[in-house]
């Protein structure tokens, strides 16, 4: 979209209405040009990292697997190693057009499959075909979230930044109660809550797997985290996790110091 | 019966019962003539009373509040004065229930009816500040759990649309004490402290309609005379005035 940013100076009064309606028209677009920017801001999803793993699930999936073979179309794994980035942009944003211009691989890509032709996503914006395209890059659906890893491979900083979680230091992304209001732990800053059992010893009651299982739902019902859209967020489920695996007074080995910052 | 159907339909059969019930008694005490001393009640209780008014009013800023009363929660020493101020209330309270409970025990004033419906009253409000007294020692934080999870079972009530999840979901105690509050609630008219309320309301709202009823009588005397003197029937038949 291009928008008139100036208006030529009026020389008569028959140019200065023109000039008038020059000027509404930019004020117009400016406006809109704000709206557009605010609804993007409103519209955008309350983690800017979920956006493409979203794309991919809500337009990919339907025809293409990453990593489980050929669907309707090709398996996506690889697809940054196999085309260039310039190339599957334009595919993406417009594969019709891109067999229509004779390109080798769009068309034999078309003879393959069928004469199959994919959707020209032409409402996706190039920064978001990009971020999708990292997403592939960085083995997609394949990628295990932060709180898959286990919690002997916590940094000290993850381990500061659950105890900062668990005691209400650091607001949780959903919003939740931190995890303090109804469990103690014994460490310092604790409230002793006692709704909730003791949370000192639970990593090792529960090994890592259960827990992170466990920490994919709230306890029990409760507001506004039981009605919102997520829980914890995989980083702060990690954390809080790596937090009770060091309070269970699990040994976490530090990273070596070159590693170290 | 389930638990999920008792915190949907309890509540709100709890305050039907307690809307009857008190209807009942504004209709049998107006036609009995002044039965019962409402103030040697309220003198004789007054220990539960103002226990029972503070507690009532700590609930209230918690269920209206939430959001402030975990900003002041955020420092441990705040939240440890709030939750000792809320405890030290809830036994102030039910002292003044041993109090009134002794008194009762004691004398065997009133009919049979009268004295069955106190001790029924009486037995469960001791449930509902025994529970809710435990609930503060043993249940530790309930002005921070409470803010996610009784608070919006409440405002559910209220908005017609009962979210059950957030009671279900709470330990037997904390159950117990929301139960047994609205249990007490229908019981209230069944005493004589419901024809005391009664009372009260009756002469409170006299007090008020009574000057109402005499500046709007004292705007109609003008009007009377003006329409007196502009009308028509008296300048055929002036006999008539």
């Amino acid at each position: 979209m291009h928008f008139k940013t100036t208006c030529l100076p009026a020389k008569n009064e028959s140019r200065l209405l023109a000039r008038s309606s020059c000027e509404t028209r930019i004020a117009t677009h400016r406006l809109l040009a704000v709206l557009t920017l605010a609804a993007g801001v409103l519209a955008a999803p309350a983690n800017a990292a979920d956006e493409p793993k979203a794309i991919f699930r809500k337009r990919c999936t339907g025809c293409h697997t990453f990593g489980k073979g050929i669907k309707v179309g090709p398996d996506l794994k690889g697809v940054t190693e196999r085309r260039t980035r310039e190339w599957l942009l334009r595919f993406i944003r417009g594969s019709s057009g891109v067999i229509q211009s004779g390109d080798p691989i769009a068309t034999k890509l078309f003879r393959d499959f069928k004469q199959e032709r994919m959707p020209d996503w032409s409402d996706l914006s190039p920064e978001q075909v990009v971020s999708i395209l990292d997403y592939f890059a960085a083995d997609g659906p394949l990628q295990k979230e932060p709180d898959e890893r286990d919690a002997t491979t916590a940094t000290q900083d993850e381990i500061e930044s659950g105890r900062r979680l668990f005691h209400g230091a650091t607001r949780l992304n959903f919003g939740g109660l931190p995890c303090h209001t109804c469990h103690s732990i014994h460490d310092r800053d604790s409230k002793e809550g006692s709704l909730g059992p003791d949370l000192t010893g639970a990593y090792l009651k529960y090994r890592d797997r259960a827990l992170t299982d466990f920490l994919k739902r709230p306890c029990f019902a409760r507001e506004p985290d039981s009605f919102a859209a997520g829980y914890l967020t995989p980083q702060e489920s990690f954390d809080l996790k790596a937090y009770m695996a060091k309070t269970a007074g699990l040994p976490i080995p530090q990273p070596p110091p070159s590693e170290v910052k | 019966m389930k638990t999920g159907f008792v915190f949907q339909f309890w509540p709100y059969a709890a305050t039907a019962l307690f809307g009857a019930g008190m209807l009942v008694r504004w209709v049998t005490s107006r036609k009995a003539s002044a039965t019962f001393n409402a103030r040697d009640l309220v003198r004789s209780t007054r220990s539960l009373l103002l226990g029972l008014f503070l507690l009532l009013l700590g609930h209230v800023a918690g269920l209206f509040f939430p959001r402030q009363i975990l900003l002041w929660n955020g420092s441990p020493f705040r939240l440890y004065a709030l939750e000792a101020l809320g405890f030290a209330i809830g036994l102030w309270a039910v002292a003044g229930w041993a109090v009134v409970m002794w008194r009762h025990v004691a004398s065997s004033d009133g009919s049979i009816g009268v004295q069955i419906g106190r001790v029924l009253f009486l037995s469960l409000l001791f449930t509902t500040l025994l529970s809710g007294s435990l609930t503060a020692v043993l249940l530790r934080w309930g002005s921070e759990w409470g803010a996610a999870t009784l608070a919006p079972y409440t405002l559910s009530l209220l908005r017609g649309r009962p979210a059950v999840a957030l009671a279900i979901g709470m330990p037997f105690l904390v159950r117990l004490h929301v139960f047994s509050a609205f249990a007490t609630l229908a019981l209230f008219p069944a005493t004589d402290a419901a024809s005391a309320l009664v009372a009260a309301l009756s002469r409170g709202g006299r007090w008020i309609s009574t000057p109402a009823y005499r500046l709007f009588d004292l705007g109609r005397k003008p009007v009377r005379i003006a329409a007196r003197r502009l009308n028509p029937a008296i300048w055929i038949w002036p006999e008539l005035e």
